[in-house]
């Protein structure tokens, strides 16, 4: 039974099961808003011990840390480890209202983000639909293709530094043996961030493809050949009727990738920590540096957070937009 | 299936538990934090730690102190180092300390435990350890708030790599003076028609005040004036900004703002620069057998004086003890035997610039110095020690933010942003809320 | 394969080949110069036919416990992913089949904080359970740590998985009188096989290459290997060879569990559940 027709059947609204389209049922209103719902619990018992666990180690992961960061927020925290003076909310109206560097490194962080992920997530799309064909050597290729992903970001910040070194490195070499002229990478505040958003998309793009070829090969295969037996051309099945069907699985992949570039830092802070002059400083940078270089942690984890918000407007942001996209 | 889930549970924990243990197990002499008669020290990686490490089984067997170390990089070992103090965690006895970076935060914030006890007990502290055997600058960097915070470990300061066949090639001599540094650097970068760096030097913000204080000081100028506010409104301050911006940015390798002795030394080593400007500790570096293809081609001197005279920095790393430590006496053993003459004759003889008048004097030593740039090393590194200035930058609780300042400004000026003036200015009304009042005693 | 697609069999491995070659590239670069003296490995254009050497791995494997390092980093990895997996899978099922929207958002707020946040308060909580001292809490408290890289990855790269499963089966299920952990483990997991490959290889892959949590958290026997790659260069030394050999005996043993994975050990997972 195709995935498309199980959509559109509406018939199983008397079972326990809604269809995934979600439909008003019994008392259930529409997409879950979080409401707990007795019933839903009560008919699918057995559920509960199994979800359970990751809930707990969840919490008891993260709780202690961002009340620990939330408290570090509001007082005056003092290296000899005495919180100091209850600050309120004046560290957050600080960083708002007078700190220039701050509003700069969530520019450089946003620049970033959205060039990563766009350039990431075409790239992987392509390389994605690549790696689903069933050839010889495809598991082989696909289990190589990964290794950018695979070394250590520690690894592939000091060795891009040895490649992007305007002297001694190779990509220099490349670009001028290319006549593209021999930028300064990472030495010029006008490429800095350019350098890291093609050092991300050659490490993070073999991870997209992964999850898009893997979710390429498990989309039904009755849609798409009906698409082709109606005459459509292979760039139009893959538009119209592959990449809806792909969606939630793109969407996923960008969530996933968004979380992890708005909060960029490994690479940064191995090759520039920041620099030159803060125009690679992303907020993460910048509140690792207030931590931990200058000592001021409750101004840090004022930054912490306020990174904290922004990936959870924006993390929920996307997920709305599954939430929307499952709705129709 | 309830009983499939609860095996499937089960089994997960015992093979991870039982992994855990297994690694345990298979683990080295112990658990790492250990009863009495341990000593956990975390240790910073530089040619200091590499060349006392095999010494160590020494040290276990002569005292039967069990020795657990760590070494990281610079960056790694400061943050572990930092969260083990502010947890007030005594897992840690021994750290390797920057004074003149942290020393001031950490003394203030109580981190540091008070070391002038240890030294004057004559039941700890034997005469034979000659603690007055230290070089006074050194021993002062490490005196903070009243107290001693740490030992002395090595000695360091900014200095000069040059290509003696280039120098003789463009036919330039040692420069005494700033002016003429900045005129043989003119006359490589022509005479080379560009292949040539004239001198590869510190850019990356962070990095760049420890060489750029020399010149700073050589203006004739001190960081801050004798009512603790910093002296970059002087004049001499915008021609030291404009002599180094030129020197390091004009003269250097593209993208130099990003560059620290990482990249110098490469470039040096690659031959691919006629000068490098970075710490006497770059020796090793630029020497290693298997990295350089300048060998036998390279001399140093001190950095030339200015208008002001000639003001080296002398920098130091050290040894000091947690205030949380659960063994202070083995840490105090361990610290004593790793500054101790004997221990630190040993770690000269593989190269190591001791803090200890008497071992560069000493006649073994002197037989290690046996090419002309060892001699000149060590004759740049008794400058440095006699009559080097141990502020490294503007002293203040916020160090690392000062030396920020700092080096932005001067960056900016590198990338041709801005002015050496408007850098000044910059640079004094950055520093003015961290040092004095802020920062200072 | 199909007769299109083995008519398109020269475009795929050109395609094959110029991917390879953008990004196989600066590996092969790693890799090679990890064989090569400093001398040689520090120059452009690069010297690709330098004399080889083994120096660099005989320094790295004769002054380092390296395999330490390597059994380390597996426990800890290895430790977290599995537990991710077994706590991760059903939940993800749990979540998608009620529609918890508000649980799964929580689940991913682990992975949506700085890694720095967490640094010093589980430090503290590793103080206080007593790692430092004993090795066994420590890979414990290591691989818990590493958990919050895990299991939210685990949990929401398996989630459309179960999401997309037609309905119908697990109507034929209820009606066929199956519980609810059946529905799950005999009807559901063996259809999201791929969903499984992924998760594994990519929590593993992202907790065998944290070293934030590691840094801080370990203790001299526990620490693992991508904290080891910082060391080589640093003041006095420029070991660019030793660095390079090193990363790629990083990352050789998370590639090998990457090609084995995918076909032998998701077979293994889901081999109980089949029919």
């Amino acid at each position: 039974m195709s995935a498309q027709a199980a959509v559109h059947d509406m018939s199983s609204a008397q079972t326990v099961l809604a269809p995934r389209a979600g439909t008003a049922e019994r008392g259930r209103a529409g997409p879950g808003k979080g409401r707990w719902d007795r019933n839903k619990w009560r008919r699918n018992k057995g559920a509960l011990p199994l979800l359970a666990p990751a809930i707990v180690l969840t919490a008891a992961l993260i709780i202690f840390p961002i009340a620990y960061a939330i408290v570090l927020s509001v007082t005056n925290w003092q290296p000899s480890g005495t919180l100091g003076s209850f600050a309120g909310l004046s560290h957050y109206a600080h960083m708002l209202a007078h700190d220039p560097l701050f509003w700069d490194s969530l520019r450089i962080t946003l620049i970033l983000y959205i060039c990563c992920l766009v350039a990431q997530t075409l790239l992987g799309l392509a390389l994605g639909y690549l790696l689903s064909l069933d050839v010889p050597g495809r598991s082989i290729f696909q289990a190589l293709i990964l290794v950018p992903s695979i070394i250590a970001s520690v690894a592939v910040g000091l060795m891009w530094l040895l490649i992007y070194d305007p002297t001694i490195g190779v990509a220099d070499w490349i670009t001028g043996g290319l006549g593209l002229g021999r930028p300064a990478w990472l030495g010029d505040p006008h490429t800095v961030v350019w350098a890291f958003v093609l050092l991300d998309t050659w490490e993070w793009t073999p991870f997209m493809a992964l999850i898009f070829a893997a979710g390429i090969r498990s989309l039904p295969r009755e849609p798409l050949e009906a698409a082709r037996t109606d005459g459509a051309g292979p760039w139009q099945t893959a538009w119209r009727v592959g990449l809806p069907l792909l969606r939630p699985i793109i969407v996923i992949a960008v969530l996933l990738r968004s979380v992890d570039l708005i909060r960029f830092f490994d690479t940064i802070y191995v090759m520039t920590q920041g620099g030159p002059v803060n125009s690679s400083t992303t907020l993460n940078i910048y509140g690792y540096r207030i931590g931990f270089t200058d000592l001021n942690m409750s101004y840090a984890a004022t930054l912490q957070i306020a990174l904290l918000i922004l990936v959870i407007v924006i993390a929920g942001g996307i997920t709305w937009l599954r939430r929307r996209s499952q709705v129709e | 299936m309830r009983p499939r889930i609860i095996a499937g549970y089960t089994a997960v924990l015992l093979t991870t538990a039982s992994l855990a243990a297994c690694g345990a197990g298979a683990g080295g002499a112990g658990t790492a934090a250990g009863g009495a008669k341990t000593v956990n020290a975390v240790l910073e990686n530089q040619p200091f730690t590499r060349a006392l490490t095999p010494y160590i089984p020494e040290f276990e067997k002569q005292t039967g102190i069990t020795v657990n170390v760590q070494t990281y990089s610079e960056q790694q070992s400061r943050q572990k180092i930092l969260v083990t103090l502010q947890s007030h965690s005594p897992a840690m006895d021994v750290f390797m300390s920057l004074p003149s970076l942290e020393g001031k935060e950490y003394a203030k914030a109580g981190y540091y435990q008070p070391l002038d006890s240890y030294v004057s007990n004559p039941k700890l502290t034997p005469a034979s350890y000659q603690f007055s055997g230290f070089s006074k600058p050194l021993l002062d960097s490490e005196r903070i708030g009243g107290h001693l915070i740490g030992i002395p470990i090595n000695v360091e300061g900014p200095v000069i790599f040059y290509r003696t066949d280039l120098f003789r090639q463009y036919g330039i001599s040692v420069p005494r003076t700033l002016s003429q540094l900045l005129a043989d650097a003119k006359i490589i970068k022509a005479k080379s028609g560009g292949k040539i760096y004239p001198i590869a030097g510190r850019g990356l913000d962070s990095a760049l005040p420890y060489t750029f204080g020399p010149f700073f000081h050589n203006e004739g100028l001190q960081w801050l004036s004798s009512s603790g506010q910093p002296n970059f409104d002087k004049p001499g301050a915008v021609q030291a900004i404009s002599t180094y911006a030129t020197l390091v940015g004009k003269y250097g390798p593209p993208g130099v703002v990003n560059n620290s002795f990482t990249q110098s030394s490469a470039l040096f080593a690659q031959g691919k620069a006629a000068m490098e400007l970075d710490s006497t500790n770059e020796i090793s570096s630029i020497t290693a057998p298997g990295s350089s293809q300048v060998l036998g081609k390279i001399g140093v001197f001190n950095i030339p004086a200015g208008p002001g005279g000639s003001h080296p920095t002398v920098l130091n790393w050290g040894l000091s003890m947690s205030r949380y430590a659960a063994h202070k006496k083995e840490a105090w053993e361990f610290i004593k035997w790793a500054t101790s003459p004997q221990m630190q004759l040993k770690l000269a003889l593989k190269g190591i610039a001791s803090p200890r008048i008497a071992v560069s004097k000493n006649p073994k030593y002197q037989a290690t110095l046996n090419t002309p740039l060892r001699k000149q090393w060590q004759q740049v590194l008794n400058v440095i020690i006699a009559t080097g200035n141990p502020q490294v930058g503007p002293p203040a609780v916020n160090e690392p933010e000062v030396r920020k300042v700092i080096g932005d400004a001067v960056d900016q000026v590198m990338l041709g942003e801005e002015s050496a003036a408007k850098a000044a200015a910059q640079i004094q009304q950055g520093l003015r809320p961290l040092v004095g009042t802020g920062g200072g005693a | 394969m199909n007769s299109r697609t083995f008519r398109r069999l020269p475009i795929v491995y050109l395609g094959y080949l110029a991917a390879g070659i953008l990004l196989l590239g600066p590996v092969a670069f790693m890799v090679l110069s990890g064989f090569h003296h400093n001398i040689d490995i520090t120059v452009s254009p690069p010297k690709l036919g330098a004399p080889l050497t083994l120096a660099n791995y005989r320094t790295l494997f004769g002054t380092l416990p390296f395999g330490r390092y390597i059994i380390n980093s597996f426990i800890v990895a290895g430790g977290s992913t599995l537990i991710a997996l077994f706590v991760g899978i059903p939940a993800a099922f749990v979540l998608a089949h009620l529609r918890l929207r508000a649980a799964a958002f929580f689940i991913l707020l682990a992975r949506m904080a700085p890694g720095v946040l967490f640094v010093i308060p589980l430090y503290l909580m590793s103080v206080s359970a007593g790692a430092p001292g004993n090795d066994v809490i420590n890979y414990l408290f290591l691989i818990f740590a590493h958990l919050i890289i895990t299991l939210p990855l685990t949990i929401w790269l398996v989630l459309p998985y179960f999401e997309a499963l037609p309905s119908e089966l697990d109507e034929a299920a209820l009606i066929d009188g199956a519980s609810f952990t059946q529905r799950f483990s005999r009807v559901a997991l063996p259809l999201i096989k791929p969903g499984i490959s992924v998760a594994l290889v990519i929590g593993f892959i992202f907790s065998w290459n944290y070293f934030l949590f590691v840094l801080t958290l370990s203790n001299k026997n526990t620490v693992t290997l991508p904290v080891i790659a910082f060391n080589f260069i640093g003041q006095g030394t420029a070991d660019w060879g030793g660095l390079m050999a090193a990363a790629t005996m990083i990352s050789v043993p998370a590639f090998v569990l990457t090609a084995v994975a995918q076909k032998f050990l998701v077979r293994g997972i889901t081999a109980g559940a089949v029919k």
